[in-house]
């Protein structure tokens, strides 16, 4: 058989046969199967063939679609064309008309804004709230106003994660008698194969958007998702993704086996502790799908550093590194600091201690 | 915000410092009284009936010249059987309480108690006031006053002979002239638990307060300048720890329960062992008490048995 046949299901990329294995895997992702495998992933995948109704959607696309670029940042923003971009969302400097883009980076779905302008302010003002040291300017109107309602390009990838386990459980029981404590270890071997499918797992295509920040904003409500429309996209800005499904795959895959690590434990919750003989987890395929998630980004710079905050459009969870006033900080520490020696002084002096 | 924090430890300073203030005042409030040179008053109690007329002038006078030299006042107290019952500590309180009574609390001075009563083992006892409790605390609480005062002495039981006595009362004198020490250093000071009080020099002067020695102020402000400085440190780590990004995403909520399956989930037995360790235990306790003077003098002090 010849492997370059096959493309990695996960990744794309071509696969290679490895003789030493006697499997074809991807030098890109790192994935690898059997002959078998390949063949069995391949038959399950249907042959997807652009209709012409697609085709004249991703046409409507680029045709609709203004390309801004930021000459210091480096960003890409898309916006409709009755709307005009005027400042990046993410450094705030002025950007400017660079063309049109092709239908290829026109996203499947779309999540549509269910936070107001107004309410996402609101949850902003309540999160800086509990925050004493916070850069006088932060919350400032003329900051505020930066906030905005961004489109961010999103791969999300349903993988069909191959599970294997192999280990010794530990049962443990105490109990006491005659003075004595007595302590029962029971051993079983564990034995756990199967498949886990992990479904939904959102990668953010932006490299200037902390993968964190997105991820600790998740889970967005996939139950709403619609088909891309440029209405969508109506007083809101959109990025255009400048990382490829090939290259948040790496990030996705770990994020899939921490998942399928975390369901397998869950078998084990007879056992006190369970010690691992074998342990492989594999993604077999990965369905992908490109999507514009909403988000209210705002970023900060504060000593020349930046500092990101982001709230879910959809749910209202939020997420952000507030800035920290260190001068102020210190000043309270010091006051602090004063206060205790300035009583300890006085208790000291009057005798009470 | 500057101005908040300034205001925020102003007002906690003030908050301390307006009711403590009262206290402040009786804290500052100098006790000593000094020495007033009655001569009435200094020399020797001879309860015990030891010496005649001519020898107990002799000391008297000796007595005297030593307190005018010393400008303190200075007792001695001879005991006689009828102070036998007398424990260690109802020595110390009538030594000090005899004190205050013939010479007045605060004043300069000592009272050296000779228990000549035939209590087995007798227990002398050297009641300091005013400037003697800093001339004379080290050399107590070394024991050089008690090394001194065993070689003039006769021991338990022995027989008293006045000769010995009189030798003795003029080595405590010349131990008196001799021994002092009169440093005023800012550091030197002593503090009587049972009245409160806190003897010390400051500028040269001797102070005798209820509060606390400049020397004990510093160190305890010191060591709450340090409590302060790791309570402000903790708090900044604490501060710069609550704004650190937390990250706080989940990938199990992405685990499609319905489409994942185990095929096989097998747990098979394949030992069981069973250790004992024996279980350890203890408990314990204890109970105290105690009593007080009668007047409210400061006082050092130190005894020792023969």
């Amino acid at each position: 058989m010849d492997a370059a046949e096959y493309k990695c299901p996960n990744c794309n990329a071509d696969l290679k046969f490895d003789l030493a294995t006697q499997k074809v895997s991807c030098e890109y992702c790192m994935s690898s199967f059997t002959i078998d495998e390949i063949k069995e992933i391949y038959a399950d995948i249907q042959p997807q063939e652009n209709s012409a109704e697609q085709a004249a959607a991703e046409d409507d696309f680029a045709e609709h679609t203004n390309l801004y670029h930021c000459a210091s940042c480096g960003a890409d923003i898309m916006a409709e064309d009755g709307q005009t971009a005027l400042f990046c969302y993410y450094c705030h400097n002025p950007v400017i008309l660079s063309g049109k883009l092709t239908g290829s980076y026109k996203p499947d779905k779309v999540i549509g804004f269910k936070i107001t302008r107004d309410r996402a302010l609101d949850m902003f003002r309540q999160w800086c709230g509990d925050r004493k040291f916070l850069p006088k300017d932060f919350k400032s109107e003329q900051q505020l106003e930066k906030m905005t309602g961004l489109y961010v390009p999103f791969w999300v990838a349903d993988c069909d994660l191959k599970a294997d386990f192999s280990g010794i459980g530990r049962s443990i029981r105490t109990w006491t008698s005659g003075g004595y404590r007595y302590t029962e270890t029971k051993e079983f071997q564990v034995e756990r194969h199967g498949n886990i499918y992990v479904s939904g797992v959102p990668a953010d295509g932006e490299s200037k958007i902390e993968d964190l920040l997105m991820e600790s904003i998740e889970p967005f409500d996939y139950g709403e998702l619609k088909n891309f429309d440029m209405s969508y996209l109506s007083g809101f800005y959109a990025d255009k993704y400048d990382v490829d499904k090939a290259a948040v795959f790496p990030r996705v895959k770990e994020r899939v086996t921490k998942a399928g690590r975390d369901e397998m434990q869950k078998t084990f919750s007879e056992y006190t502790s369970v010690s691992p003989n074998a342990e492989n987890y594999n993604v077999r395929s990965t369905k992908w799908q490109y999507m514009m998630l909403p988000v209210w980004f705002m970023s900060y710079k504060y000593d020349d550093k930046i500092y990101e905050f982001a709230l879910n459009g959809q749910t209202g969870k939020l997420a952000g590194t507030p800035p920290l006033d260190k001068k102020k900080l210190n000043l309270f520490c010091v006051g602090l600091c004063a206060a205790i020696t300035f009583l300890g002084f006085i208790l000291g002096g009057t005798g009470i201690i | 915000m500057k101005r908040f924090i300034f205001s925020a430890v102003l007002a906690v300073m003030f908050l301390f410092v307006m009711p403590l203030n009262a206290l402040n005042a009786d804290a500052a409030y100098n006790y000593a009284k000094g020495y007033d040179g009655d001569m009435e008053k200094i020399g020797l109690y001879d309860e015990y009936g030891l010496f005649g007329g001519d020898e107990f002038e002799e000391i008297d006078t000796m007595i005297d010249t030593y307190a005018e030299l010393l400008e303190m006042n200075i007792a001695v107290f001879l005991a006689d059987s009828s102070y036998a019952y007398f424990s260690d500590y109802q020595t110390e309180i009538f030594a000090d309480d005899s004190y205050d009574e013939i010479f007045g609390e605060d004043t300069d001075g000592v009272f050296y108690y000779l228990d000549l009563s035939g209590k087995r083992p007798a227990y002398d006892y050297l009641s300091t006031s005013g400037k003697s409790v800093l001339y004379y605390q080290d050399k107590i609480d070394s024991r050089e006053f008690e090394r001194t005062m065993i070689s003039h002495l006769p021991s338990s039981g022995e027989e008293i002979r006045a000769e010995q006595i009189h030798d003795a009362i003029t080595a405590f004198c010349d131990f008196l002239m001799n021994r002092k020490n009169e440093s005023t250093s800012f550091s030197r000071h002593y503090k009587d638990s049972s009245s409160g009080k806190v003897f010390y020099y400051k500028n040269g002067e001797l102070f005798i307060t209820r509060g606390n020695a400049p020397s004990t102020v510093l160190f305890i402000t010191f060591i709450f300048f340090l409590i302060g400085l790791v309570t402000s440190l903790i708090t900044k780590a604490c501060v710069k720890s609550h704004y650190k990004f937390k990250a706080s995403a989940n990938p199990g909520t992405y685990v499609s329960q319905q489409n994942s399956r185990l095929n096989i989930r097998t747990d098979t037995f394949l030992r069981t062992h069973t250790s004992r360790a024996k279980i350890e235990s203890s408990s314990g306790g204890r109970s105290g008490g105690g009593g007080g003077h009668s007047h409210g003098g400061g006082h050092g002090g130190g005894g020792y048995h023969r």
